[in-house]
């Protein structure tokens, strides 16, 4: 049966998945601590089982934002994986994976970036757009584009954001989880998306680096 | 509250001494910001500042390699921001991931990233060059 293998390294420790192309047989690996590089290549065989690359059909990788190191362990495997078997690969953005299907804007999808960066995509009408920064900062965007007394469904917000979000008149409805570990809620959006035209035109996405020049230093 | 206080040195190891009075203030997680025209005597300061803490040290400018780290307890972390032209390139260098909580983070150049560091950092500006006294501003975030 034609498969399709996940892998993700950005929204936690990294995990592998597969899929039957027509949704059956899903089952997933997740590592248990951060050793990506040691035993991430493992975890992918234990998925693919006893029939390793035979029945792969294509790949999915979670393109980010995400852990710095991690993701780029998984994109690098998932696309060495394709380039060398010839595969079609699918990248799909974090927020992509983390938000349910089929929930009606405003909608907004919880990242948790490099060094601690909280990243969102906010879903309002047709309109898609992302913030990225301190919590505080982050809430703050949302609370102005959506206006006190707004409700937002919100996936994947940690704690302290939701409490923020409540403490600026933002009515939240939480979105049931995405399947664990990360790489299979990966596979099953994945199997709705078309592949990148090659593997090397699937890009990392680390969120923004636009705040490393917002602050002046101080002059003494 | 922050504070700038303000001293001066006519040697090189009058500006070292500096640097060892301000690592006994450093604690795991803390960041410096080190600035100051070419020749200042920012490495010269940064390593009096990892001597102090490790009791010796064993590399120069990271000026090429944009970050050292110096084993030892704690970990101290060197980088230096000359050649960052632009902020992808320090993303795609991990930089970010020097700044851990149980590091100590020295940084050269910081005005070409100042968002790199975190807000309650110390800043330390270095005036005077070459043969000359040099004039050293610290600011504390505590």
């Amino acid at each position: 049966m034609r498969t399709l293998l996940a892998i993700d390294g950005a929204l936690g420790v990294f995990s592998a998945a597969a899929i039957g192309l027509d949704g059956s047989a899903p089952r997933a690996a997740a590592a248990t601590r951060n050793d990506a590089l040691e035993r991430g290549l493992a975890l992918v065989a234990e998925v693919l089982g006893a029939g390793g690359f035979e029945d792969v059909a294509r790949i999915a990788v979670t393109t980010g934002p995400g852990g710095f190191t991690g993701l780029r362990i998984a994109l690098s495997y998932a696309k060495s994986l394709a380039f060398a078997r010839d595969l079609p690969l699918v990248g799909v953005s974090s927020y992509d994976v983390v938000e349910p299907d089929e929930v009606a804007p405003p909608l907004a999808a919880f990242v948790s970036g490099r060094a601690g960066l909280a990243c969102v995509r906010l879903r309002l009408g047709n309109d898609a757009s992302v913030e990225c920064g301190a919590d505080e900062q982050v809430v703050a965007a949302l609370a102005g584009r959506l206006g006190a007394g707004a409700t937002l469904a919100c996936a994947g917000a940690p704690e302290g954001v939701l409490a923020r979000l409540g403490e600026r008149g933002i009515i939240v409805r939480l979105c049931s989880p995405s399947p664990s570990p990360p790489a299979l809620a990966l596979a099953r959006k994945a199997l709705q998306r078309t592949p990148a035209a090659n593997p090397h035109a699937v890009r990392a996405d680390y969120g923004s680096v636009a705040y490393y020049t917002r602050r002046e230093a101080p002059r003494a | 509250m922050k504070t700038t206080v303000r001293a001066s040195a006519k040697s090189v190891a009058e500006l070292e001494r500096i640097g060892v009075e301000l690592a006994a203030e450093l604690r795991p997680g803390d960041a410096v910001g080190l600035s100051g025209a070419l020749g200042a005597g920012k490495t010269t300061f940064a390593q009096a500042i990892v001597r102090a803490l490790h009791g010796s040290e064993d590399a120069a400018s990271p000026t090429f390699t944009f970050r050292h780290t110096y084993r030892g307890e704690p970990p101290v972390e060197h980088l230096d921001l000359y050649r960052i032209d632009d902020p992808t390139e320090a993303l795609e260098l991990g930089l970010e991931e020097a700044f851990r909580p149980d590091a100590i983070v020295l940084v050269e150049w910081p005005e070409r990233l100042p968002g790199l560091l975190p807000v309650r950092s110390f800043w330390v500006t270095i005036g005077g060059s070459g043969d000359g006294p040099r004039t050293i501003a610290i600011e504390r975030p505590r």
